[in-house]
């Protein structure tokens, strides 16, 4: 539903899912997971700036073991690769 | 919170499942959302939580009251007391302290020194869209376009909603009431179009704006005089391009995680840089914000009913008071009255026998006035992007007379942002359709895999941290 205002172009029409909400659970759950595993580097990072507490080293641990299978499985690697072509290529560095 | 964060997807992974659970139960959903955005909101601060419970409050029992009044003064001194109160509550906020240091300067210029109190509290953030949607609210109910809605519930999540809370885009409270009266349609969920707008603000956002910010607008801006007349003249262009990624970056993925829980927001940009008016730029840049305006302020003023002088009286007190709006700093007035020019300009070409299509030929003449009205735009992105009017001076006679030569700092990677920028302003809407049927067709391996990959690259890409959105601060 959006505003009935003449200067607004409006939305454009789309064609309803079949079952819209099941795929977009699956959507949102597995593209997270998919990017945990893949950038594991930004969970950990991101755990590491959050306020020391025990649920801080808690998440912490969680996010080191995503890291661990990732690099065991090898799904970091295209990450880890691409990441550092990047930073070579544009003279930028990780900070 | 901010929306490309981890936390911000922690958030959401949580609050989409249990909003559809919650949604044959209609009030415990909306009671459950209202929760969540006083989370969201909390984060910055919590205490600041009470003003939005505080401002949901008021205004809930006004519209009541003013719903059971019949027309009179009675009812008027009652809208005007409500219009007032949220005035005043935004007012004490973000203009108390401008206004005391202005009245300060003044009597002393009077050799009458005025010693005013300053307030010393950071700005609440939102607290401008939270005014604007309770603003939109009583106005309405006032004038009887719509009616007070007796549940406390769709007024707390009419403010507080947290897609729309920080930085619009302003859902009127017509528009957002239909939606929470019964529970949502999943089937209005549409993720190929969620997927483009979470994805592509994203991309915007992080990658596009961030760049152009940390890599070259922030220097530029800083000390104009250190940087070289074609850097200052692409600083322009520059920022014009980063305060559109960042800005519709922030409602895009807004729009997008709303459709995801079965809300429907207006659209708020149209490829703005496209224009060849000022008005037409009105039209495609905080389209919310501009019917707001129109809606609220300029028709109340008086419109275009009393003729042209009248009507350029309204829209340079339309776009002064919109450019006030952005920040208590001259620098916006100057940038409201100055789009408040233009359109009056316009105007008076418009109404003349004067047509440039004739001179030049019409696609000669499309050109040119997209090519000022670009140019106009980016010109005045210079006060509102410099934090003082010294600071713009600076900026322009360096650029117009500065000794600095002609070199530029522009990296690649600026350069390719500013190109990537450009581009967003010509996608063809069919594009966008196109791709929205596509996906919906697509198979489950493959609407997974598309925005896996699109984040993915924008991880690989992305700078070490996320600045606030430009809008945040207003």
């Amino acid at each position: 539903m959006s505003l009935a205002d003449p200067d607004h172009v409006p939305l454009p029409p789309g064609k309803p899912l079949v079952r819209p909400l099941g795929a977009a659970m699956v959507v949102i759950y597995i593209t997270l997971a998919l990017l945990a595993l893949a950038v594991p580097r930004g969970f950990v990072n991101w755990s590491r700036d959050m306020e020391p507490s025990t649920r801080q080293q808690a998440i912490l641990a969680a996010a080191q073991a995503i890291e661990r299978l990732s690099s065991w499985v090898g799904l970091n690697r295209p990450y880890e690769r691409a990441r550092e072509a990047f930073l070579k290529a544009t003279g930028k560095s990780e900070d | 919170m901010l929306f490309p964060t981890i936390e911000f997807a922690i958030f959401f992974a949580v609050v989409f499942p249990l909003t559809w659970l919650l949604n044959d139960c209609n009030t415990a959903k909306k009671w459950f959302l209202v929760a969540a955005s006083y989370f969201f909101y909390a984060f910055w601060n919590v205490n600041y939580t009470a003003i939005l419970l505080g401002s949901s409050l008021f205004n809930f029992f006004l519209a009541l009251a003013l719903g059971r009044l019949a027309d009179g003064p009675a009812r008027r001194v009652l809208f005007w007391f409500g219009v007032i109160g949220n005035l005043c509550l935004l007012g004490c906020f973000k203009y108390f302290n401008f206004f005391a240091a202005e009245a300060m300067n003044l009597t002393m210029s009077l050799g009458l020194p005025l010693d005013l109190p300053l307030l010393e509290v950071a700005l609440p953030i939102a607290i401008s869209f939270l005014t604007f949607h309770a603003l939109s609210y009583i106005i309405d109910v006032y004038h009887r376009k719509i009616l007070p809605t007796r549940s406390l519930v769709d007024i707390l999540l009419y403010i507080s909603f947290f897609p729309h809370l920080i930085a619009g885009p302003i859902v009127r409270a017509k528009a957002f009431l239909e939606q929470t009266v019964r529970s949502s349609n999943p089937y209005d969920v549409r993720l190929g179009f969620a997927v483009f707008l979470i994805a592509g603000g994203l991309f915007k956002k992080v990658i596009v704006a961030n760049y152009l910010s940390t890599d070259f607008v922030d220097g530029v801006f800083r000390s104009p005089a250190d940087f070289s007349r074609l850097d200052l003249l692409l600083g322009m262009y520059a920022y014009a391009i980063q305060i559109y990624c960042d800005f519709s970056a922030y409602t895009d993925i807004a729009i997008g995680v709303a459709n995801l829980l079965g809300y429907r927001f207006p659209q708020n940009f149209n490829q703005p840089y496209r224009a060849r008016t000022v008005q037409d730029f009105w039209r495609r840049w905080h389209m919310t914000l501009s019917s707001w305006l129109r809606d609220y302020l300029y028709i109340p003023l008086g419109g275009n009913r009393d003729g042209e002088l009248m009507r350029a009286r309204n829209v340079m007190i339309t776009m002064g008071l919109g450019g006030l709006w952005h920040g208590a700093s001259f620098n916006f007035v100057l940038w409201g009255l100055m789009h408040g020019t233009a359109l009056v300009v316009e105007r008076m070409f418009e109404r003349s026998s004067l047509s440039l299509s004739r001179v030049l030929g019409r696609r000669l003449a499309g050109g040119l006035a997209w090519l000022i009205t670009f140019h106009f735009v980016c010109f005045t992105w210079v006060f509102f992007r410099s934090p003082s009017l010294e600071a713009t001076q600076a900026y322009f006679s360096t650029l117009a007379w500065g000794d600095t030569g002609w070199g530029t700092t522009v990296t690649p990677l600026v350069a390719a942002m500013l190109a990537i920028g450009a581009v967003t302003q010509m996608i063809p809407d069919r594009w966008f359709e196109g791709f929205e049927s596509w996906y919906d067709r697509a198979s489950l391996v493959l609407k997974v895999a598309l925005p896996f990959l699109l984040i993915f690259l924008i991880a690989i890409a992305a700078p070490g941290g996320v600045p606030p959105f430009i809008y945040f601060q207003f």
